[in-house]
């Protein structure tokens, strides 16, 4: 479900999309009554989540538009009760909508939207955020971005969360901000190469625990060896049958 | 006990002993019995009727003697009372003064004869000397067995005379008595009769005929000349009991032989009695007749006996052969003597003959009993063996329908060829057949073996109707019929009883009423009485108007595998079981099958059942409500359900991949593992809505799967519902499951509409999206461009398709990649451009060597071998630091890499088109929103959070952009592709430059 986010770009806003993240395809807008419009048409979004804090001209101008061109798309307005009765005014002619007043918990706003999206209740909901934290995060390392872009969708068909890295130092910043349950290492990239990532990962008592697998084309006897002397999990020669890396990547795991 | 046992013996030791020790030691006892007989030896005198006289130099038959006269000896021992002889009526007078007379005229009902008797004409020593006359009543009489003594001693002489013949006649009574009697016996327990039986009759005949014919009978019988024509009338008798038995040994082969025989026996047995009656003739006198006959019969056994000899079949009864040939013989011997006969006529070679004759009949009757209880015994283990390799079968067979229906059920829902369709269809309808088929067999072994067992359960009667309506409306209207249903409106709407076979035999008498009607309509009618006790009779009627049933041949109706009306129901399929069957569940639930039938018009079967009261509620108008539903039945109910999750647990991965395959279209997440170990970890991991259990697994079954569900320490799912797959959906295994705690049970082989059943009825209501019509063409329409796709990329001599298959999973992945790589090839040769215009700096040979490797790996990725191969060279070379060597084959690679590009772009061009243009209507540059997303994209690009960057490209591409910058927003956008932060970057920079 595609959403908009739209309201000041403050850490509210982040915050929230940081929570539905999970749940929607959001796109953020700072609340201007002609990016929204513009949004709209390009982004198309399944629903609208605005943050209202004041009953300003844009959060005017953006209700009227709604209710002018977009009658019927869900919207889900989170105000503040000082407006309330303004908002009230302004949504009359809203077919789809919701309105939440802060302070309010981010479970209920998401709770609203899948209500409005006909998308079951919030156990449902929370069923799938469960879901996605329970899903295995794997980090694909690969300076070739067709190879992190082949790689992410063979891994997302078969129900992984996919992080992309496009070089080693990227790729160890990733490991320090998200929870990652495995490495899939490119060898050959510029600036860090997988032994070097791999060794900067292990010498790391944080990330040393993380199994990495290398997905390389590499074949070179001196490099294999160099890999392999700090024992990766696993060492899959490129271009890989799919079911290799799949089966390497269940053993990795399940481990 | 034990001790009154003892004492037993020992007294009977005792007693005996003593009797025996005395006889052999006290001296005999010297007891006068008075008993002498001599041989009479004084010359007797035969008087004519015309008065002359003749010496009689032998006794026996005298024709037209009228008298006998003989001076008895002068010396009579004293002890002498009685002279003896054998003969028919007479008067004696000594010295003209009668002293004994015998007659038995006025004695008879039938006839003039006497018999022959021994007469005993007291003499005594003072008649010594004197004439003894004997007058006999008639001019042909008898005298023979002179003897004067004692009438004891006489009669013991007689007595030890004809022992013999007494001592058989004795034995053949018992044992044809015997015989009788014990095939009476066996007969009535083992209720068969045994043909033996007949025989036994004719030799107990014959002994009567034998006793009544000795010389003792004037002793046994009270009315001697009664007695006298029993002879006669036994041997009138005796040929019918065996030729019966003749005929029932050889198998009826002669029957019309014996017909005629008994015929002409019967004939001349009737004629014979009836001239003896009438006065006309003696017995006597036509016996000759009677003996004809008797050859006769006794002429067509043999007869008989010669074409079996001839045909072999005559080994079936060997040892009646032999016995028969022992009494013929001892026939023919007892003729002989018969018509030679000079005194008392014995009939001791016949039952002798007559013995053979039985005891050949019983050795060939023990041995047959013997070999049928053998051949029974035989039978019997077969036929258990055969059921359960029936039963064993079935199951066996029901796995791999299984199999091939479930992927048949993936043809029919993958494939779009209508030709396909019709063959998937095909296999459908046979498999489902077949596997009626076995369930009727294994019903069917199951009765018979006595396993099928009604379990009364609490079931909802519209519900039960509801389910048996379902399933008979689409057969009649494939046939065009009208199933209707009339359904008393004041049914209770709970009972108690087994549902699942009362459904079975209504759908069984439905499904037959459907086959057999070909125009008009098929009825179900349910009322109901209450009978007091809380109990319920049921009626049920199911009324067709078809080709009705003959009376004749209502009682196939009954009849296993029978057909009714074979030749002109041919088309019609099935085993035959299934009246069997109902009607033996019927019989189990203590009801029975009426049937009333008018042939060429139609039927009504109808059957009545008790059932136990739950819930007195009326049902109400079922009927209606049933109709309203067939009418939406024809409907499709599709749904989605995206937001489940279910977890299918089995050993088998054809059927865990069935499963999935069916699902494929509802959009369910489904995990799958293939043990119960397995299942117990994953229902710690996470809350499934739904669990698929099969029950059959090594390690853990389902049921102790299950069972365990309990015991874990952080099992998210024990509230889910949890239903068993079982190919085992035998009775009782609904039961079975609920029992075991399962929610459900879904018969293998999976059938959709099954499934898709259970999901609507255990998944949470939320859950069930309905499916638009749109989506279901989206549906259509993502397939076939997934085929156009695959048909651009076959096309493709570049790509090694197999290879890139294999490495990218599948077609969609693949073509994905394909334009991605399209999209980045520009960018890539100009990077490597550039890294080679350093050259040789060893930082650029560092450089130009990553390059081209991840070239060689994107080039490898999509399947272009030739490709890849040549940046493996540049590779190569860049390791070995050749520059040379690179100098000389770069621009040939970037050549070959630039022609590949141009035929992918070529193959690819509507989608890659699509992905740099589309048809969305541009709108007027927004600066500040596109500064916005130009930031964001710059940032997602930077965390390579590939999603939202091609998002993003997707947004800044919808606005109407002058055609000065058009250049560099495809490169921006090849940048974003090929994960370019610094040319993203750039390039942003550019773009803003050239807009501003």
């Amino acid at each position: 479900m595609k959403m908009l986010l739209v309201g000041d770009l403050n850490e509210t806003l982040y915050s929230l999309n940081d929570y539905l993240m999970k749940d929607f395809q959001i796109q953020i807008c700072s609340e201007n009554v002609v990016n929204v419009k513009d949004m709209i048409r390009l982004y198309r979004p399944d629903i609208v989540l605005l943050i209202a804090t004041a009953m300003n001209k844009d959060t005017q101008g953006i209700l009227s538009l709604l209710s002018d061109k977009y009658n019927s798309l869900a919207l889900v307005v989170l105000g503040v009760k000082e407006i309330r009765s303004e908002l009230e005014v302004a949504m009359a002619s809203l077919k789809n909508n919701k309105v939440l007043y802060r302070p309010i918990i981010s479970s209920e706003v998401r709770k609203a939207c899948m209500v409005l999206l006909d998308q079951g209740s919030a156990d449902n909901a929370k069923g799938e955020s469960e879901e996605n934290a329970s899903k295995k995060q794997i980090l694909v390392v690969d300076d070739n971005a067709l190879v992190l872009r082949n790689v992410k969708s063979l891994l997302e068909q078969e129900n992984y969360q996919v992080l992309l890295a496009n070089s080693g130092e990227k790729a160890l910043a990733s490991v320090k901000k998200n929870q990652v349950d495995l490495i899939l290492l490119d060898y050959e990239m510029p600036g860090m190469n997988g032994r070097e990532v791999f060794e900067a990962l292990i010498s790391d008592d944080e990330t040393k625990d993380i199994p990495v697998v290398f997905l390389t084309s590499i074949a070179e006897r001196d490099q294999i060896y160099a890999v392999l002397k700090n024992i990766p999990f696993g060492y899959i020669l490129k271009p890989p049958a799919n079911e290799k890396i799949l089966s390497v990547i269940k053993e990795a795991l399940e481990a | 006990m034990k001790y009154i046992r003892y004492i037993f013996f020992a007294f009977a030791c005792l007693f005996f002993g003593y009797v025996i020790c005395g006889h052999i030691i006290l001296p005999a006892d010297q007891i006068d019995h008075r008993s002498v007989c001599y041989d009479y030896e004084e010359k007797l005198y035969a008087y004519s009727s015309d008065g002359s006289k003749q010496l009689v130099e032998k006794l026996g038959r005298f024709d037209g003697v009228s008298a006998i006269e003989t001076v008895l000896p002068s010396d009579i021992d004293s002890q002498v009372t009685s002279f003896c002889f054998r003969g028919n009526d007479a008067k004696a007078y000594i010295d003209d003064q009668l002293v004994y007379e015998y007659s038995v005229k006025g004695n008879k009902w039938f006839g003039t004869i006497s018999p022959e008797c021994y007469f005993m004409i007291p003499i005594s020593e003072k008649d010594a000397g004197h004439t003894l006359r004997i007058e006999l009543g008639y001019s042909e009489g008898i005298l023979y067995q002179n003897y004067i003594g004692t009438e004891f001693g006489i009669w013991m002489h007689i007595l030890e005379k004809y022992i013999g013949e007494l001592v058989i006649a004795a034995i053949t009574m018992v044992m044809g008595a015997l015989t009788i009697l014990i095939s009476a016996i066996y007969g009535e327990i083992r209720n068969k009769k045994i043909d033996i039986r007949y025989l036994g009759f004719g030799v107990f005949l014959a002994s009567v005929w034998l006793l009544v014919n000795s010389v003792y009978r004037q002793i046994i019988f009270s009315n001697v000349s009664v007695a006298d024509d029993f002879p006669f009338l036994m041997v009138m008798l005796i040929p019918f009991p065996f030729m019966i038995y003749m005929d029932i040994i050889q198998e009826k082969r002669f029957t019309k032989l014996y017909l005629v025989a008994s015929c002409i026996l019967s004939i001349v047995d009737f004629t014979c009695c009836a001239l003896y009656v009438a006065g006309t003739k003696e017995l006597m006198d036509t016996f000759i007749f009677v003996a004809l006959a008797c050859f006769v019969a006794i002429g067509s056994v043999i007869v008989t006996f010669v074409l079996d000899l001839r045909s072999g079949k005559i080994s079936a009864y060997r040892y009646v052969a032999f016995g028969l040939f022992g009494a013929f013989t001892f026939a023919i011997i007892q003729l002989v003597t018969y018509f030679n006969r000079t005194g008392i006529f014995s009939g001791v070679y016949l039952a002798v003959g007559l013995i053979c004759l039985l005891v050949g009949a019983a050795i060939h009757t023990v041995y047959n009993l013997f070999s049928i209880e053998k051949e029974k015994t035989a039978a019997e283990l077969a036929s258990e063996a055969k059921g359960r390799f029936l039963a064993n079968m079935s199951h066996e067979i029901r796995t791999p329908i299984n199999a091939v229906l479930g992927m048949d059920e993936m043809i029919l829902r993958e494939s779009e060829e209508p030709a396909i369709r019709d063959y998937a269809l095909d296999i459908q309808n046979a498999g489902k057949n077949l596997l009626a088929l076995i369930n009727d067999i294994l019903d069917i072994s199951k009765i018979e073996s006595g396993k099928m067992e009604i379990i009364p359960i609490e079931y909802d009667v519209s519900s039960m109707i509801n389910d048996t309506m379902n399933m008979i409306y689409h057969k009649a209207k494939a046939k065009d019929l009208k199933a209707e249903i009339k359904v008393s409106e004041s049914l209770p709407s709970r009972l108690i009883g087994d549902d699942i076979r009362i459904r079975q035999v209504l759908i069984n008498i439905l499904n037959n009423a459907v086959k057999y009607t070909n125009t008009g309509s098929v009825t179900l009618d349910i009322t109901s009485e209450e009978i007091g006790d809380n109990k319920a009779l049921l009626h049920f009627k199911v009324i067709d108007t078809g080709v009705g049933i003959k009376k004749d041949d209502l009682p196939k109706l009954y009849a296993q595998f029978e057909r009714i009306e074979e030749s002109k129901n041919r088309d019609i399929e099935g085993t035959g079981l299934g009246m069997s069957i109902t009607l033996q569940l019927l019989e189990l639930m203590n009801s029975k099958l009426n049937v009333e039938s008018v042939y060429g018009k139609g039927s009504c079967f109808y059957f009545d059942l008790e059932q136990e009261i739950v819930d007195r509620t009326p049902i109400g108008n079922l009927s209606e409500r049933i109709r309203a539903q067939e009418e939406e039945y024809s409907y499709e109910t599709s749904f989605s359900a995206s937001t489940s999750h279910i977890l299918v647990v089995d050993d088998n991965a054809v059927n865990r991949k069935v499963v999935r395959s069916l699902l494929k279209d509802i959009g369910i997440k489904i995990d799958e593992v293939d043990s119960g170990e397995k299942c117990l970890e994953k229902v710690c991991e996470r809350k499934y809505d739904i669990i698929f259990l099969d029950h059959m697994m090594p390690g853990l079954d389902g049921i102790q799967t299950l069972a365990r569900f309990a015991g874990l320490d952080n099992n998210k799912n024990l509230n889910t519902p949890v239903i068993a797959l079982t190919a085992n959906a035998v009775t009782g295994a609904k039961e079975m499951y609920l029992n075991a705690g399962f929610h459900d049970f879904l018969a293998k082989p999976v059938i959709y509409s099954k499934l898709e059943a259970m999901l609507l009825k255990y998944l949470p209501e939320e859950k069930i999206l309905p499916v638009s019509e749109t989506h279901q063409e989206k549906l259509l329409a993502a397939k076939e461009e997934a085929a156009a796709k695959q048909k651009i990329i076959e096309d493709l001599a570049e790509i090694n398709i197999e290879y890139a298959l294999l490495v990218n999973g599948n077609m969609n992945i693949l073509f994905d990649t394909l334009v991605a790589f399209a999209n980045m090839m520009d960018a890539d040769a100009r990077e490597l451009d550039k890294y080679k215009s350093f050259l040789p700096d060893d930082d650029a040979i560092k450089q130009y060597r990553v390059k081209v490797h991840s070239m060689k790996a994107s080039a490898t990725l999509v399947g272009m071998m030739n490709l890849g191969g040549m940046a493996r060279m540049l590779e190569l070379a860049a390791i070995n630091q050749k520059v040379d060597a690179i100098d000389k084959v770069h621009d040939l690679f970037i050549e070959e890499w630039f022609r590949n590009k141009k035929v992918l772009k070529d193959a690819l061009g509507k989608y890659i088109e699509e992905s740099t243009e589309d048809d969305r209507e541009k709108i007027e540059i927004n600066k500040d929103l596109l500064f916005e997303q130009l930031n964001m994209l710059k940032e997602a690009v930077c965390d390579v959070d590939v999603d939202r960057a091609d998002e993003l490209v997707d947004i800044i591409k919808g606005f109407d952009y002058p055609s000065n910058v058009q250049e560099t927003m495809d490169d921006l956008y090849a940048a974003v592709i090929s994960l370019n932060e610094e040319a993203v970057a750039d390039l942003i920079v550019k773009l803003i430059e050239q807009l501003y």
